[in-house]
């Protein structure tokens, strides 16, 4: 899998080379290398950065020349890469902007907005008997039970009306690394976003419930996310977040109840006792990152934790646990009991086949060919079946499967969630 | 000019040799050579009767009336309709429609892109890209592409009008058009490609255009306002030239064969104020038409030399940027316009009367069927709804004269009015269903409260819904029956679209809102009787066709201008922004 960094080496080094060959540009070109890739193209706000016309409009030119000058770098906003001789040319553009913004009342209370969050109504705590023994309609487990074995019981789709299946909704999603799996619990999809926040979604209809924007150091922290799932005990839902966190939320509300350090950014699994359990990719940290550890799934207090950087067992607090499907594997399968098997090739083509015969029953094209997690559920009585689809990231490029290149500026949203289910019957 | 020509890679290519030739892609534009195959020439007969699986222009026929005879898919069968393919673009606008010839479909991606892909799979066989600085790239919006003999016209953001080689996508030609806005598209008839384009700031820029699709040379120019000395000059009493503006930059026009007229529809006058273009006095020019000619008006030009036949004004002198462009749509009817539903109905009509008719619907709102062939006034009614706040105060039913509300003008600094409509269709295409004998469009309920400037702060506005109006009716669609002018309104609700309107002969109506949603009425009755969600704000787009016999309907959503501005009026949404997709549907095989 291609590491991020070097997605970040390249925006700065990109960055670096255009400070240095920018006597002739216009204010245009200026705002294209300096503002553009964050701001997005037209500066009202990319997924990187927020719309900058508000404070273009509210501010004078010493002011906002000295706000380039210095950045913001409590947000993450570098200084702009731009040659003080070119800072009037660039305030110019940026002025022009404006004034050619029709709507900059209306960028300005977008800016204010924030996500409008809910609660998820008649929600019902998951306790240990059901992680243990899954209702058929959830899907609790990133392998939807704790043997990892990715069936699911249901059978409303078969494989006699597989070739019926029609989109029941999409979602387009945040850039950013696409590897999770989502959970579904009562109707409520549970999911990591590209850009490592959490959603619960409406599972019939992908309308948000509620999102956990987590604040990120910086914008590449969050897209080189990889939390491969979530897991969930009584009404607490475990997020590995990419700042090396783990993140106990209210499954209800998306509030944070607990939070506490851990190593590099990994998955999550729950223990039927109370305890959360953590193993993560120490690829790139340090060797006493590389370990797997038990939290109190309640408090968020560390357990035990067993290092696997060292060649002998460390063992710190209780016993060592055997953890059940730690590594979900990178490009999944799925069997239910109609009979059929899930699965995507490298083409974007995503299929149905008879698990007795190996015929494709069906199939469509998805928007994006990275193998990831799907899954099945059934909300009031309808089958669901629900994959991710992501494209990765190179520098100023986005590869939608076998589409050619074409130029990805921020604002880009170039993952999204598909679900299926059968045609609902005709309104009587 | 660069060109990405590009073969799909092998179906079992391995993830790692993928990346690769995605990278050497993007970083040394390899050529890889592919080509649409078995290519057939589009002739102007083609263009005048189209194959029912084709699309050929922006809204499929000259009459743009945005119908496909396609009934593969229908009332009966539409529920089962499945996902055929789908496709994650590039960031930037997607305001544009696709064509599809032979089971090809030609369309501008965002990022100043145009691609042809295998309709039936989505697969790509070539792709251009248009050398513009990325920011420019992404913020075109460009309306649609034309077709016409082997080349593909593109109206690109940098002003250029491109001749593509339909099979291969290289550059044929291109030709630069002054400074002018690209966010419009040609219309080819007879081997000419017209076009027209955005031109605020500047009065050089404001002309419909025609440009040989062989060679790209221009044939003709038409100034949308006219300099001194030029009939409808005394209408501009004297205004500077510089202030006489009026762009074409919406969706662009229709043609009828028959008569040998181009329709196309003028924006408004620019700058925007009465007093901005007439030396700081709101009255210095007319109230009632003509006024400040050809702002919002609907020109019939020759299309083979641009010579003006007929003109109609809708609104003289504006003062609120109410648009009067986008499509002109032709079709035939008895007319007996109802006074229950009816406002303005010219006294000469006789009841049953058969008339060659043009219709349309202004941003600003207000409905008008004008005779095609001499330009008169047939009838006109209020939409979507009478109002006090409504810009128009009435019109001559005998001469088609339209005056405004002189209330509603802003006359003095740091004022407040609130005028309707705004953007009550805006630039998504409405349809018209000849089974039903209606028009279909899509309505908000909104209105500009505008401040003039003052001493201390600059003119300023933003949308409101309409005053006194239901806040759970801001926005939805509407069957206007032709020939009676009845209104029948239905998927009424709080959530505006930014999608088209498509009808088929499938008694089928598709239209997509902001809110994902994806939805077929019956065109009979209005009743929804098939819905998706997609991954983000449908925008423009929809259109139906078939490859190999099979019926396609194909939507895209992602951004557009208007979209910030729409989501202010529903603060509840949560629409993914950026949500750039192609989504194409179909029934199972």
């Amino acid at each position: 899998m291609m590491r991020p960094v070097l997605f970040a080496g390249a925006v700065l080094a990109s960055s670096c080379a255009f400070a240095q060959a920018q006597a002739d540009l216009s204010g245009a070109e200026l705002f294209e290398g300096a503002c553009a890739a964050c701001h997005g193209a037209n500066g009202r706000g990319g997924q990187m950065a927020p719309s900058l016309l508000p404070r273009v409009a509210g501010e004078q030119d010493a002011g906002l020349i000295a706000f380039l000058r210095t950045g913001n770098p409590e947000r993450g906003m570098p200084p702009a890469a731009v040659a003080e001789a070119q800072l009037p040319r660039l305030l110019e553009h940026l002025r022009f902007l404006v004034a050619t913004a029709d709507d900059v009342e209306t960028a300005l209370r977008a800016e204010e907005a924030q996500p409008r969050n809910r609660m998820v109504e008649n929600f019902r705590p998951v306790d240990a008997k059901s992680l243990r023994d899954p209702d058929p309609a959830d899907w609790l487990w990133f392998s939807r039970t704790p043997d990892a074995q990715r069936f699911s019981p249901l059978d409303q789709i078969d494989t006699a009306n597989v070739r019926t299946l029609g989109l029941a909704w999409s979602r387009g999603l945040p850039s950013g690394m696409s590897e999770a799996i989502p959970l579904v619990h009562d109707g409520v999809m549970y999911l990591a976003t590209p850009a490592s926040s959490v959603m619960a979604l409406d599972a019939t209809t992908g309308d948000p419930i509620w999102e956990y924007r987590r604040a990120y150091a910086d914008d590449a922290t969050a897209r080189q996310g990889r939390a491969n799932t979530l897991s969930m005990l009584d009404d607490l839902l475990y997020f590995a977040a990419p700042d090396a966190t783990l993140v106990a939320l209210e499954a209800r509300t998306g509030t944070v109840r607990w939070e506490t350090g851990l190593g590099e950014y990994g998955t999550v699994a729950i223990d039927f006792a109370g305890k959360v359990i953590l193993g993560g990719d120490c690829a790139t940290a340090p060797r006493d990152d590389c370990f797997i550890a038990a939290y109190d799934a309640h408090t968020g207090a560390l357990l035990w934790r067993l290092d696997t950087g060292h060649g002998s067992a460390d063992f710190s607090g209780a016993s060592a646990k055997r953890v059940d499907g730690m590594a979900p594997a990178n490009g999944t399968m799925l069997a239910t009991a109609g009979k059929l098997i899930f699965w995507r090739d490298g083409a974007r083509h995503y299929r149905a086949v008879e698990a007795d015969s190996g015929e494709v029953l069906w199939q469509t094209t998805l928007g994006g060919s990275v193998p990831m997690g799907d899954l099945t559920y059934a909300v009031n009585g309808r089958q669901y079946v629900a994959a991710i689809a992501g494209v990765p990231l190179a520098p100023q490029t986005s590869i939608a499967g076998d589409t050619p290149a074409v130029p990805l500026g921020a604002g880009a949203v170039d993952a999204a969630i598909y679900v299926f289910a059968l045609p609902e019957a005709p309104q009587p | 000019m660069m060109n990405i020509p590009y073969s799909k890679p092998e179906a079992k290519m391995t993830h790692a040799t993928w990346l690769i030739r995605a990278a050497a892609l993007a970083l040394f534009s390899t050529a890889v050579c592919a080509q649409v195959p078995n290519y057939q020439s589009v002739t102007q007969r083609m263009l005048e009767n189209p194959d029912p699986a084709d699309w050929l222009m922006f809204s499929r026929t000259y009459d743009a009336q945005r119908y496909s005879p396609l009934d593969e898919i229908n009332v009966d069968n539409v529920r089962g309709l499945t996902l055929a393919w789908t496709s994650l673009l590039g960031s930037g606008n997607t305001e544009t429609i696709p064509l599809v010839h032979d089971g090809v479909m030609y369309v501008v991606m965002p990022g100043a892109i145009v691609q042809a892909l295998n309709a039936a799979t989505g697969e790509v066989f070539w792709q251009y890209t248009r050398p513009v600085a990325q920011a420019l790239g992404a913020s075109a919006r460009t309306k649609n592409l034309a077709i016409f003999g082997d080349t593909i016209v593109y109206t690109a953001p940098d002003s250029y009008v491109v001749g593509l080689d339909a099979r291969t996508g290289e550059m044929r030609w291109e030709t630069q058009a002054g400074t002018r806005g690209h966010t419009s598209g040609p219309l080819i008839v007879d081997g000419l490609a017209i076009t027209g384009g955005a031109c605020s700031g500047n009065r050089d820029n404001c002309y419909i255009a025609a440009h040989d699709v062989a060679t790209g040379k221009e044939a003709w120019r038409f100034y949308t306002t006219p300099a001194p000395g030029e009939p409808g000059d005394e209408s501009w009493h004297g205004a500077p030239l510089n202030n006489r503006q009026a762009s074409t930059w919406g969706l662009p026009g229709s043609y009828d064969a028959a008569s040998g007229l181009l329709y196309w529809g003028v924006a408004n006058a620019m700058p925007d104020h009465r007093a901005a273009r007439h030396g700081g006095d709101p009255a210095g020019t007319g109230i009632s038409t003509p006024a400040d000619l050809y702002s919002n008006s609907t020109l019939a030009l020759n299309p083979k030399t641009g010579r003006l036949n007929w003109y109609y004004q809708h609104l003289p002198g504006d003062d609120w940027d109410l648009d009067a462009t986008h499509e002109r749509v032709l079709l035939d009817t008895a007319l007996t316009p109802d006074p229950r539903y009816v406002k303005w109905i010219n006294p000469a009509l006789q009841p049953g009367e058969r008339r060659d008719v043009m219709v349309t619907v202004p941003e600003g709102g207000g409905i008008w069927a004008l005779d095609r062939h001499s330009g008169e006034f047939l009838w006109a009614t209020p939409f979507p709804y009478d109002a006090p706040e409504f810009w128009l105060d009435h019109i001559d039913p005998a001469t088609g004269t339209v005056t405004l509300k002189w209330d509603l003008v802003l006359k003095e600094p740091g004022e407040t009015k609130t005028i309707c409509y705004w953007n009550t269709r805006s630039y998504w295409p409405t349809s018209y269903h000849p089974g039903t004998n209606s028009l279909y469009t899509s309505y908000s309920d909104v209105c500009r409260e505008l401040t003039s400037a003052n001493a201390e702060h600059p003119e300023s506005w933003r949308v409101v819904p309409r005053p006194g109006s239901d806040p759970n009716a801001l926005a939805g669609l509407a069957k206007i029956d032709m020939a009676t002018g009845e209104i029948v309104r239905f998927d009424v609700g709080r959530v505006p679209g930014n999608g088209a309107l498509l009808t088929t002969a499938g008694n089928l109506v598709f239209h997509g809102d902001m809110n994902r949603r994806f939805k077929a009425f019956d065109a009979r009755n209005g009743e929804l009787l098939w819905e998706t969600v997609l991954g983000g704000n449908v925008s423009v787009s929809t259109i139906s066709y078939a490859a190999d016999g099979r019926q396609y309907i194909a939507v895209m959503t992602g951004e557009n201008l208007k979209l910030t501005e729409l989501l202010s009026l529903n603060p509840e949404l949560s629409t993914p922004r950026g949500h750039n997709a192609l989504y194409v549907f179909a029934l199972p095989q």
